[in-house]
Order: C-alpha cells, then structure tokens, then sequence
C-alpha cells in the first residue's frame, strides 16, 4: 500500500510542476549536478524552462508546426484513419474465422473500426489545434500548457 | 539508389525502361539459414549496421572524453547536443519529468530512423525505412514497451485507458471496443505513415529521374531535373520530419500510458 501512494506520488508530480523541482525516477542527483556546473560555469543557475529549450529545442518546434500543417497534417490524419479500419476490419475476419460465424463479426467489427479511425481523426486534429494554439501563444508562457 | 545517374545507367542499357521499384530490392549479401528461417545480411541490414555504427561514433566521438568536451562547443559536439536537446525538449513538453527515464529509447529512435531516412538519400543507398517489415518493428518496440510501461505501472488501471470518463454505462461496451480498436491501430498507423512516406518519396524521384533520360535534356528534361532538385529537398526535409513525427507520438503514447488521465 505504501509502494501505491508512492506512485500516485509520482504520477500527480508531473501534473503540477514544469521541471524544475526534484526530478523523480532517481534523477534528482543528476539535476542538483547541472545546476552546480552551471553555477560554476558562470551561467544563470535556475533557467530551466528558457534556457533548455529556448535555443534548439523550442525554437525548432515552432519552426516545424506550421510546416507539418500540409503535408505531414493530412498523411497523419489519413493514416490514422485508415489504420483503425483495417485494425478493425482484421479483428472481425479474424474472430469470424475462428468462430466460424462467417460475415457477421467482419459486419460489426468493421464499423466498429471505421468508428474508431474517426476517434483517432478526431484526436489527432485536436492535439494539432492545441499544439498550434501553443505556438501561436508561446512568447506569453512557456511550455506548461502545451502538453495535451 | 535514388540516384539520376542510376536511372541514366539502366536506361542507356535497356532503352527506356526505367523500373522505379527496383531500389526497394532486397539482396542477400551474406546467405544465412537459421533453423530453415532465411536469416541473411541483406543490403538491407548493411545499411541499419551502417546507421547504427555512424550514429554510435558519432555521437561518441563528437562529444568526446571528459576533457575534451568543451563548453564551447565544436560543430560536431554542438551538432549532438542540439540533436540531444531537442529530444530532451520534446520529451519534457509532452510527457514531463516522470518520462526522462525514457528519454535513451525514444532518442535511439529518433536517431536511428533520421538516419535511415537520411542514409537513403544518398545516391546508391538503400533506405531499410521504405520497408514495412523494419517499420512495423520499430513501431512494435515502442507499442508493446509502451503497453507494458503502462501495465507495470499501473497494474490493472491500465484498462481505464479505454474507458473514458463521463462515457454513461450503456455506452461503456460499444465505447470501450472502439478505444481498444484505437489503440491497436497505434503501430499500424505509426509504421504505415514511415514507410509510406519513403516509399512514395523514393518513388516518385525515381520516376522523375527517369523522366529526364526519356525525354532528353535538352528536349525538355530540363523541367523534371529542376523538380527532381526541388524534390530532393523536399526529401530531405521529410526524412527529418517523419523521425520526429515518430518521436513524437512515441512520446505521446507513453504519456498516455504513464498518465492515464489524459484522454
């Protein structure tokens, strides 16, 4: 029981901080080290957010948002989609065979697929929109509400 | 061998007969029967070695003994470090600081597969992405390492990961088979989208590259040269960008598993 809280522990953690408190998972050693070389690198201690991913990190997610708009946009929409029908559609034929109920699963289970192919479209469009709306509001605060 | 100069070489001996699929063929390198399984080194898997040791020297070589690793950084350490950074970066803004643990996974990946992707714009390489086989085992690594993260973790809540909240009771059978479907369309949909993408890409400049030497230079070859070049660019950019669309939803996956919550 007491292993259990310690993973509730560990799962709310993440929720509420952005990285910059003690780390779980047995890396706070390693955080305390960075931020002593840094400190004795000269450079600002405590700038984990900016300092991290401003440069690279950040900097290059932004650049890539708008890009993968297009192409990349609509070839993980209708993989996505096309994915779910066919996982859904080789359930039924599969459960079908092996019940020997010839057509009948393979006519529930592929709607079934193409229901969930939508739910997928669905989440996909969205964790785009919040990963724009994240880009587009980035100068004002970073990284904290860009995590879907 | 996504080469122009291929295209050129085939047509010059066979007329015009150009067969774009032709680089995606397997070859046995090395014939190797294991237990009547045909376990031979294939081009295919030269390639994967190639990559794998590139990238390991690499990333080792350029970041150097302890003494050596400057804070100024040289090109090639500032080039692994940025390509550290930007994993860590994606990694921290989608799964948070209980994922780092899982950063070596999801970075070896990424690595691995801009490698291979990259690797196979050089002229007479083979690309072991544009097979679905090597990216149905990429996307099974992560599917089932994730799969079982979130079991050991959770133990038995893991199942709350198909049943999403406020969903009323008599919807729960109907809703639930869905998500489940959903789930398992995960690897399919994340090896499909790597492949597809190389395969069509190699494809297609290899149709333009044919284009070229039917029609002559001069007798307006010229045209398709010029989007065989922009093509090429474009190529590359998919390369970078389908590595890390792979890194991404690996990260999101694992979020999912490690915070059931979110849905």
């Amino acid at each position: 029981m007491h292993d259990e809280t310690d993973k509730r522990a560990k799962r709310d953690q993440p929720g509420t901080i952005s990285g910059r408190t003690a780390r779980p998972d047995g890396l706070d050693g390693f955080a305390d080290k960075l931020r002593k070389v840094r400190v004795e690198a000269g450079l600002k201690a405590e700038t984990p957010d900016p300092h991290a991913t401003g440069p690279n990190g950040q900097a290059d997610d932004v650049d890539d948002a708008p890009r993968q708009n297009s192409f990349g946009m609509a070839m993980r929409l209708s993989t996505d989609l096309v994915a779910a029908v066919l996982v859904g559609g080789f359930i039924g034929w599969m459960l079908d065979d092996w019940l020997g109920t010839k057509p009948v699963l393979l006519l529930i289970f592929f709607p079934l697929g193409v229901a969930a192919g939508i739910v997928n479209v669905f989440r996909t469009a969205n964790r785009m929109n919040q990963q724009s709306e994240a880009a587009n509001s980035d100068a004002a605060d970073d990284g904290s509400d860009n995590r879907s | 061998m996504s080469s122009p100069d291929h295209g050129a070489a085939a047509a010059a001996e066979g007329g015009f007969h150009i067969d774009p699929m032709h680089q995606f063929e397997i070859s046995r390198i090395i014939p190797l029967e294991i237990g009547g399984i045909d376990a031979s080194f294939t081009n295919s898997a030269l390639w994967m070695v190639i990559v794998a040791v590139t990238a390991t020297l690499f990333l080792t070589l350029s970041v150097g003994a302890s003494k050596s690793r400057a804070l100024v950084p040289s090109r090639a350490q500032l080039v692994s470090e940025m390509a550290y950074e930007f994993i860590a970066g994606i990694m921290r803004d989608i799964v948070g600081p209980s994922g780092q643990k899982f950063f070596p996974i999801i970075f070896t990946l990424f690595i691995f597969i801009l490698l291979c992707n990259l690797f196979g714009m050089l002229p007479y390489a083979f690309t072991p992405t544009s097979h679905i086989i090597v990216t149905f085992a990429l996307a099974s690594v992560v599917f089932i390492g994730v799969t079982l993260v979130g079991i050991f973790k959770h133990g038995f809540k893991f199942v709350k990961l198909f049943i999403p909240s406020g969903v009323p009771v008599w919807l729960l059978p109907l809703i639930s088979v869905i998500e489940v479907i959903s789930y398992l369309s995960r690897p399919i949909s994340l090896s499909v989208r790597l492949f597809a993408n190389m395969l069509a890409g190699h494809t297609m400049l290899k149709v333009f590259a044919g284009f070229i030497v039917s029609l002559g230079f001069i007798g307006g070859g010229f045209l398709p040269f010029f989007f065989a070049v922009a093509l090429t660019g474009l190529e590359v950019l998919v390369a970078f960008l389908q590595a890390y669309v792979f890194a991404v939803l690996s990260c999101i996956y694992l979020n999912d598993a490690l915070h059931l919550h979110d849905h």
